[in-house]
């Protein structure tokens, strides 16, 4: 007849911890596992909780001198099994599926081991469950989304600030530098064109000189040959009034006026003869001067302008830098071809490219940040109304509240009002408040998982309050598990229920 | 005055050499020294910072052109104190001593005025 697997789940364990083969069935109500020490109590509920979730690590659960373990569990008319391997390496690998109601964040929650979890923080005096509620909560994954987002920000931005990009942030600098060439090159040019003007100038003021004094000889010559023509004229008065004279009779007026008129013609001889003498002197000083000009001209014509080669060497050598500088800017906006990222690329385009990803994901951390915070928060809420439930609903003596306050940190308010640090709790106290809380983390977080395991917690414990945690849990988890020492026995662990 | 003036000159500088910065790039662009895309960065930022010394010499000049004003006035005060003295001292209604003194430092008033309505208008006028 087939068993009916509804409400019962049987275990099968095969090589788990000191455990060679068991088999054991789970009832809904309280299922106490009974064993002596170091019989395979804690390796069971290894066992169990490897089939749904993966904290448990393999190792810890395949026997030490065995290669393969099996851990079986028959449910709601289904088998499941997950095989435990040791790899020739040394390393234990397990396979198989989990159970269906499998949760990872169950071990944090409904599993209460002394060495592990909410058990081991509190006990060992930890205080902060913000990562604690960071996995109940899923705010981790928010939270890491946000974190790689906000990495990537972090790596794109020293990419930006990164030496690839130095040349190109230094554009407008070797802009500003070349600007300072181009003016210091147009004043250069400047100061050329004016000395070259100025020189230009030189030469048609020479040439002008040049050709006053020559305009000014010609009316000399001129002048002078009037003179020449002038005393001729005289020199032939003169010889035609000696021949009237030599002609004419005694009579003594018309001999008197012609001697008067030689007289006068002769002396007007000797002053054309002066003024030619001086004239003469005069167009031969103009020759030497004209002389002189024209080589003045002819110098000036020819002579290279003073300082102009200087400025013309500055002038080219400004020109080079300004052509260098524009290289310069030319080879900055762009990478190398041979950078194994952009070759080729314009560094402007990259950039643009760049800062968008930033702004993306700048958006993507605020958003993620946001839904963390508010997962976060409404977890925190709920948990601590859970806590307060469970706290009132147990009844403990000495205690006024447990909560987590805004920075997730565990606050343990006394009786009489006075906050107590949770590392000077004492144990059973210590153990009281971890419980709480995984049974508030179970009410937020799993409602639904039907789970609850409480390993060995009993030593810490006088019965009366211990049976309170296990009916507060009873009355809200199809199964609970509770190992519990005992010296009687056979050495293997046993299951005694309780509906 | 002076340090209006530092700064008008500092600002009108830096203007000039922004102004000449922008024709730099021009220039690149059109040498195809430079492509469009990083024209267009690195002159944007450059638009900005003319607009920005363009907006703040506007505001200089008001205030120098407000200040010419006032110098202005002040200066045709001077001048109507300087009347008012010589008829006071025609009508021998002060002593000589006192216009003298008294003409003196209105000149002197009046000089530094003019000298400093001078110097406004002449960075004025640099401008326009």
């Amino acid at each position: 007849m087939q068993r009916d697997t509804r409400q019962r789940l049987f275990l099968d364990l095969k090589n788990v911890g000191p455990l060679r083969q068991i088999q054991l069935e789970i009832k809904p109500g309280i299922n106490v596992i009974k064993a002596q020490n170091a019989s395979g109590k804690t390796s069971l509920v290894r066992g169990l909780t490897s089939m749904f979730s993966d904290a448990v690590p393999p190792a810890h659960i395949l026997a030490l001198n065995e290669v393969q373990g099996r851990v079986a569990v028959q449910y709601g008319g289904k088998s499941y099994v997950k095989m435990f391997r040791r790899t020739p390496s040394g390393e234990v690998v397990a396979s198989g599926p989990m159970l269906p109601f499998a949760d990872h964040r169950a071990f944090d929650a409904c599993v209460a081991m002394a060495e592990t979890g909410v058990v081991h923080k509190i006990t060992g005096g930890g205080s902060v469950f913000r990562e604690y509620l960071e996995n109940l909560s899923y705010g981790k994954y928010y939270g890491t989304v946000s974190s790689v987002a906000q990495d990537l920000v972090n790596e794109l931005s020293r990419e930006l600030a990164s030496p690839r990009f130095e040349k190109f942030e230094a554009i407008p600098l070797l802009v500003t530098e070349l600007t300072n060439l181009y003016l210091k090159r147009e004043q250069a040019e400047a100061k050329i064109e004016a000395l070259k003007s100025g020189h230009q100038r030189e030469v048609q003021d020479a040439a002008k000189r040049k050709e006053d004094k020559r305009s000014e000889l010609t009316r000399q010559e001129a002048m002078l040959s009037e003179l020449r023509k002038e005393l001729t004229s005289e020199k032939e008065k003169e010889k035609q009034l000696r021949s009237f004279l030599e002609e004419t009779d005694d009579s003594a007026k018309v001999t008197t006026k012609i001697r008067n008129g030689i007289l006068e013609s002769k002396k007007k001889q000797e002053r054309a003869q002066k003024e030619i003498s001086r004239e003469s002197a005069h167009l031969a000083d103009l020759k030497d001067e004209l002389e002189k000009l024209e080589s003045q001209y002819q110098g000036k014509l020819t002579e290279r302008v003073r300082g102009l080669n200087a400025l013309e060497t500055e002038h080219q050598r400004l020109n080079k830098a300004a052509i260098l500088k524009e290289e310069a800017i030319q080879q900055a906006e762009k990478f190398p071809e041979d950078d194994p990222l952009y070759g080729g690329r314009l560094v402007v385009e990259v950039r643009r490219e760049t800062a968008r990803k930033i702004e993306w994901l700048n958006k993507v951390v605020e958003y993620f940040q946001e839904k963390y915070m508010r997962r976060m928060n409404s977890a925190k809420v709920r948990f601590n109304r859970n806590i307060n439930r469970a706290f009132r609903e147990l009844e403990l003596k000495g205690f006024e509240n447990v909560f987590l306050d805004q920075d997730f940190g565990l606050h343990v308010v006394r009786e009489n009002g006075v906050q107590q640090p949770v590392e000077t709790l004492s144990a059973s106290e210590k153990l009281t408040v971890s419980l709480i809380l995984m049974l508030a983390a179970r009410d937020t977080f799993l409602p639904d998982f039907p789970f609850f395991i409480l390993d060995e917690l009993t030593l810490s414990y006088d019965p009366a309050r211990f049976r309170r945690v296990v009916d507060y849990v009873k009355k809200r988890v199809p199964y609970v598990i509770v190992t519990s020492l005992t010296s009687e026995g056979t050495g293997k662990p046993t299951v005694t229920y309780e509906v | 005055m002076s340090s209006w003036k530092n700064t008008f000159d500092v600002v009108h500088s830096e203007l000039e050499l922004a102004k000449r910065k922008k024709q730099a790039l021009d220039e690149l662009l059109a040498k195809n020294r430079m492509s469009q895309p990083t024209y267009e960065h690195i002159v944007g930022s450059l638009n900005d910072n003319i607009d920005d010394l363009e907006s703040h010499l506007k505001l200089l000049m008001q205030k120098m052109t407000e200040r010419a004003d006032e110098l202005e006035s002040q200066a045709e005060l001077i001048k109507q104190f300087l009347v008012s003295l010589e008829m006071r001292i025609i009508a021998n209604e002060i002593k000589q001593d006192t216009y003298e003194k008294n003409k003196r430092a209105f000149e002197l008033g009046l000089k530094a005025t003019e000298d400093e309505l001078t110097e406004i208008k002449g960075a004025i006028t640099k401008v326009i």
